[in-house]
């Protein structure tokens, strides 16, 4: 057990709302390259004890080679949901990402969003006609960080084309080496088939309905950039 | 590092609707404003905070040592009892930012991000925001290096060399917390001696991984797409000096944030903080402010003395409206 059995009272209170059945995948790897794999075992058991509809299922990347591949996971750890599986989560959802990692299990679990998604939002998003991966750099005691990731997953949530993984900067810094992450949270708009680098940012508001807003209209700016690009080349 | 598991009042799932009238609004969620909602609710008087955040700049501390009562506290968990501790006595938390305050005969009619209310009384508690050095390169190299948020970013330096610029409590809470992380830590200060509590200057000059750099000013900051060097001035000898590091963290103390107060004609001193009496009074009835936004600070930037013109705000209040209403 990780949590006091104070913080599993306050896990039941928040995830009460949860209707339906909410089904986690986690992979994990071995090792000293899976630092919170079996903290994050530990943290899923916690979860289902205060909620048992919230259920998981624990993988390794390596050994379970064909469900790893379906998801696209090389490296643990990785989080996802089954029902939402461009939600991610690399690497441990602690410190003030753990309120974020809740908040998607009530997403999921209920269906109903937890912000405004105003019209004009919403075309921005429906529009979106490009697979994208929204990297969200963080560390675990970052209090802006969280909005960013709920930012991030919620879109992700709502667009089939977009990834929205929240990468956690130590567990992960080769990756946040590659991006140059010397801040957090950082935010990298990626074109999922080429790799490419559309936008990268710093920052971001801490409240909710603005920190949506600001991805979306970044996630717009950087398709537009995009296609000014390839429209260039084509001539 | 053990593995902590937070609920961040950033995050907390609880707002209440805003109301169409109260007797108490208090703008800003820190210490100041949380205190005087206690304080007002324990008066029985219909008591809200509108805030983007509960807890403020103290969200951003790593441990708190200096609050009675607690030896050591996360400034989070510090925050999350002090909200608690005043919705139990009936403040209600709405969680939103205050467009404009406008004064309309008795009333304050105040513009909200989630709606539009009205209270007999606003206690103003904004607190301030990091104050920048205003160097080349600042703004340039902002989040390539350069950071105002050492419980953000420390943990990114890990292996390398870092530099603290500052002489106050925060400069040196952030020093010692990238002491765990980088293999180096430059204190930079104006001055010989330091505005931080002596306890703080003791434990940092005993780290073998601390080396102060007094007296020196950052001119410069310096590099290709991320820091990679600080061009600093002795104070005293006019020499310049280039020291090599990869980030800078910047301390240098905060600016009130006064702006929606600007329209009502609020007196402000010439550092731009808020002129308030002994009874945390301003110029304009009413109206009340409480903490780091106050001149009654006088450049404590301290939770406990935010709390305590909270405290004193809300009672204050408290005395205006039962005069106010005998006059009805």
């Amino acid at each position: 057990m990780v949590l006091s059995d104070k913080d599993l009272n306050k896990v039941k209170e928040i995830l009460k709302p949860v209707e339906k059945e909410v089904k986690i995948l986690f992979f994990r790897d071995d090792g000293p390259e899976c630092q919170y794999c079996n903290v994050i075992e530990e943290l899923l058991e916690d979860i289902h004890s205060a909620n048992e509809k919230v259920v998981y299922e624990v993988y390794h990347v390596k050994k379970d080679v064909e469900v790893a591949k379906k998801y696209g996971v090389e490296k643990g750890p990785v989080i996802l949901f089954e029902e939402a599986p461009r939600i991610q989560y690399w690497g441990i959802p602690s410190g003030h990402e753990f309120p974020a990692f809740l908040g998607d299990i009530l997403l999921v679990g209920t269906g109903k969003l937890d912000f405004e998604l105003n019209p004009h939002l919403k075309e921005h998003i429906d529009a979106i006609d490009e697979d994208l991966i929204v990297y969200v750099f963080v560390t675990p005691s970052c209090p802006y960080c969280p909005y960013a990731v709920k930012a991030a997953h919620r879109i992700a949530y709502l667009s089939p084309r977009v990834k929205g993984i929240m990468v956690e900067a130590i567990e992960y810094s080769d990756l946040a080496d590659r991006y140059n992450v010397s801040a957090v949270p950082k935010n990298v708009i990626v074109k999922a088939d080429t790799g490419e680098t559309l936008l990268e940012w710093e920052g971001c508001p801490p409240e909710i309905n603005a920190a949506v807003d600001m991805f979306v209209h970044q996630i717009h700016h950087a398709l537009l950039h995009a296609k000014g690009v390839e429209h260039h080349h084509g001539h | 590092m053990g593995i902590e598991f937070s609920f961040s009042l950033t995050e907390t799932p609880t707002s209440a609707d805003l109301k169409e009238e109260y007797d108490v609004l208090i703008v800003g969620g820190g210490p100041a404003g949380l205190s005087a909602a206690l304080y007002a609710g324990r008066s029985m008087l219909r008591t809200v905070v509108v805030s983007k955040d509960f807890g403020g700049q103290v969200l951003d501390a790593h441990l708190v040592e200096n609050y009675p009562g607690f030896s050591s506290i996360k400034g989070s968990e510090l925050m999350e009892r002090f909200r608690e501790h005043a919705e139990k006595f009936g403040a209600e938390m709405v969680k939103g930012e205050v467009k404009k305050i406008q004064k309309e005969g008795n009333w304050f009619v105040v513009e909200t991000s989630v709606g539009v209310t009205r209270a007999k009384v606003v206690i103003y508690a904004t607190g301030s925001t990091h104050r920048k050095l205003g160097v080349p390169g600042e703004a340039e190299l902002l989040g390539k290096g350069v950071s105002y948020c050492a419980i953000c970013d420390a943990a990114l330096f890990r292996g390398k060399v870092v530099a603290v610029v500052g002489g106050g409590n925060t400069a040196f809470m952030d020093a010692e917390l990238l002491t765990e992380y980088a293999s180096k830590v430059y204190l930079i200060h104006r001055r010989r001696g330091f505005r931080a509590e002596p306890i703080y200057v003791e434990r940092l000059k005993k780290n073998p991984k601390v080396e102060f750099v007094i007296p020196y000013v950052v001119k410069r900051i310096e590099g290709e797409g991320k820091v990679e060097r600080l061009v600093l001035e002795n104070r005293e000898t006019g020499e310049e000096n280039i020291l090599p590091v990869d980030g800078v963290f910047i301390d240098i103390g905060m600016e009130p944030q006064t702006e929606l107060l600007k329209p009502l004609g609020v007196e402000l001193d010439e550092r731009g903080y808020v002129v308030v009496g002994p009874d945390q009074s301003t110029n304009v009835p009413g109206l009340f402010a409480a903490g780091d936004v106050t001149t009654a600070c006088n450049g404590v930037h301290q939770i406990i003395t935010a709390a305590a013109q909270g405290a004193v705000a809300a009672l204050s209040a408290y005395e205006y409206i039962k005069k106010l209403e005998g006059e009805e």
